[in-house]
């Protein structure tokens, strides 16, 4: 494989894996930047910065334009990427398995579940308000969490594969509660929820970003204290204790990494998905899957993947915007597919 | 020296331990030896802290439930029967996990994984993917990562110790006695291998001590010599087994009868 004979020292993708960490943090740069520059409204973005710099002053509505509605959403667009592909990730490396993801272990649904809670019996509830929504989604991940730890945790050894199971056991359960709720729900509720339930930045703002960014943030910074343990990990349970690891306070650490961040970003941006399952694969066979290295990789790439598709959201229908979510899944869902039908060595590219 | 005093270990509630005891001292090599079922592996991964277990377990005079694991890492190393690899790294990243604690920060350690391979006879494997190895590839291949973890026999006076489960299961007859004699070596300099076999004309060949199991039980244990008798081995197995001395060197060998 031309791959692996690209350094000196066959075998060791490091320094590989290094440049393309470079490039990446470059392509989020670019990418962040041409963000600022698109939208509905016109802003020119050289015209701005030269005003700026003139000493003459940014315009009001460009500086509205810039600085409380795309630079929040900016921001929060790669937030949401980097902490989903992240968990993805991490996910994967904890259950030894590339198609691992925080919506198959019912993660997303339980934050989904909280949301659609709070639109539906927000209005009989004495309190609300703009955090309501997020705040009921972030509950609602972190509790799926909490009781699916607590199903497969016997005597503080945490089961890998019973979570798995009890995960798509508790994803279909709050699926249905959704569907109650759905069923319940006027029509206002019903265009809130289908809005939500596809995904979208559209709502972003500094408020909602000073609630669920710092908590994305703090997941994205415990991750990579994770890699060396995950890449011993790949080995089993038994063989990473082996090597020095301690592996179940690694499994804590991860979980409640994935689900802090997780509930954060789908309280956010609602069901944002395949983000968490495509951007690791990808990487994966760019440059290997030494976590170290995956880890990073993941959150920029996350970051570029997310940002690119909410430009695409806002354009391609403009002065309207699709939900977000379509725009990941008409994007993941056929590399997906792709990368099971080659797993299975259906396709040859 | 390892010892193990009265020890039970119980999976699903059944005992598969029933209360033995159990040594084996730095610079040899002690072979666990008995039929199917008898709880070799769970004897080692008792001995490892792998399973929990109840009596005692001493490495070198420390309590082994009172080791962290990371200190436990720098004094013991332990290749289990199969490991599944969950993503496709290469060898030399695999190796290079056995790259631990004060190894990792040596100034040989870029060259220590190299060196580890060609010791278990896997020259310019480096850059090839670890999942397209044939299993006894990948077997070789752990063994060098293990060694990598316990590269010096003795450090600071302290024996390190080699926990191997069926270390040449997978292999060629060749491959073998490679893997015995790297066994061998590493007690031969001062350190302490621990070997579960299936194979008893190898460890007759190379053990220093053995430890034969049955039903959970330890019911002979000594020098291959005294422990491997027609007697002994025939009630062990359920089998006739004949135990011949070769005319050169010494030693026994086993040779299974054909009647019953």
């Amino acid at each position: 494989m031309v791959a692996l004979r690209f350094t000196a020292n066959p075998g060791d993708r490091a320094p590989r894996a290094r440049l393309a960490l470079w490039a990446l943090g470059l392509l989020l740069l670019l990418t962040g930047a041409v963000s600022l520059a698109v939208g509905a409204a016109g802003v020119s973005l050289p015209q701005v910065l030269a005003d700026w710099l003139s000493g003459d002053g940014v315009g009001l509505r460009e500086r509205v334009i810039l600085t409380d509605i795309r630079l929040p959403r900016l921001l929060t667009g790669a937030l949401v990427g980097a902490s989903l592909a992240v968990s993805g990730a991490l996910m994967q490396g904890l259950f030894r398995n590339p198609l691992a993801d925080p919506g198959l272990i019912g993660v997303s649904a339980g934050a989904g579940l909280g949301a659609i809670c709070a639109i539906v019996l927000g209005g009989v509830l004495p309190f609300g308000g703009p955090h309501l929504v997020p705040l009921a989604a972030f509950l609602g991940g972190w509790g799926v969490t909490m009781i699916l730890y607590r199903i497969s945790t016997r005597a503080g050894r945490t089961s890998v594969a019973t979570m798995l199971l009890a995960g798509i056991a508790l994803a279909a359960l709050a699926g249905a509660g959704q569907g109650v709720l759905i069923a319940r729900a006027d029509d206002a509720q019903l265009r809130d929820l289908t809005f939500w339930n596809l995904g979208s930045l559209a709502g972003t703002s500094w408020a909602k970003l000073s609630v669920a960014g710092p908590v994305m943030l703090a997941g994205l910074i415990a991750a990579p204290f994770l890699a060396r343990a995950l890449n011993a990990l790949s080995l089993g349970e038994a063989a990473a204790m082996h090597l020095g690891i301690r592996v179940q306070r690694v499994k804590s650490v991860a979980v409640l990494a994935v689900a802090a961040s997780v509930g954060a970003a789908v309280a956010i941006s609602g069901g944002v998905g395949f983000v968490g399952i495509v951007v690791p694969h990808l990487l994966r066979l760019a440059i290997g899957p030494d976590h170290r290295f995956l880890l990073p990789a993941s959150a920029l790439l996350g970051a570029v993947l997310l940002i690119g598709a909410d430009m695409v959201a806002r354009v391609i229908v403009a002065p309207a915007e699709l939900p977000i979510g379509i725009v990941t899944a008409l994007a993941g869902a056929p590399v997906f597919l792709w990368l099971l039908l080659r797993k299975r060595g259906l396709v040859d590219l | 020296m390892l010892q193990a005093l009265d020890l039970h270990v119980s999976l699903n509630r059944q005992e598969i331990l029933r209360g033995l005891d159990f040594t084996a001292h730095a610079g040899a090599l002690t072979c666990i030896v008995g039929p199917n079922g008898s709880g070799k592996t769970t004897l080692l991964k008792a001995l490892t802290g792998e399973l929990p277990y109840a009596g005692q377990v001493r490495l070198d005079g420390t309590d082994l439930s009172r080791q962290r694991p990371e200190d436990l890492a720098q004094r013991r190393a332990v290749l289990p029967q199969s490991m599944p690899l969950a993503f496709p790294f290469t060898v030399l990243e695999i190796v290079r996990l056995g790259l631990t604690g004060a190894t990792a920060l040596s100034a040989q350690a870029a060259d220590l994984p190299r060196r580890a391979l060609a010791r278990v006879g896997l020259e310019g494997y480096e850059g090839r993917l670890f999942q397209q190895l044939s299993g006894g590839e990948q077997q070789r291949a752990h063994l060098a990562r293990v060694l990598l973890q316990v590269w010096q026999p003795v450090v600071d006076g302290q024996p390190r110790w080699l926990f191997l489960d069926e270390p040449v299961a997978a292999l060629d007859i060749g491959h073998q006695l490679q893997v015995m004699r790297l066994a061998q070596d590493f007690a031969r300099a001062g350190g302490g291998v621990v070997a579960v076999m299936h194979d008893l004309n190898l460890t007759a060949l190379f053990a220093d001590a053995v430890c034969l199991m049955q039903a959970g039980r330890v019911l002979a244990t000594g020098a291959p010599g005294a422990v491997f008798t027609d007697q002994t081995l025939s009630t062990a197995y359920g089998c006739a087994l004949k135990v011949s001395t070769p005319p050169p060197g010494g030693g026994v060998y086993i040779l299974p009868q054909a009647a019953a």
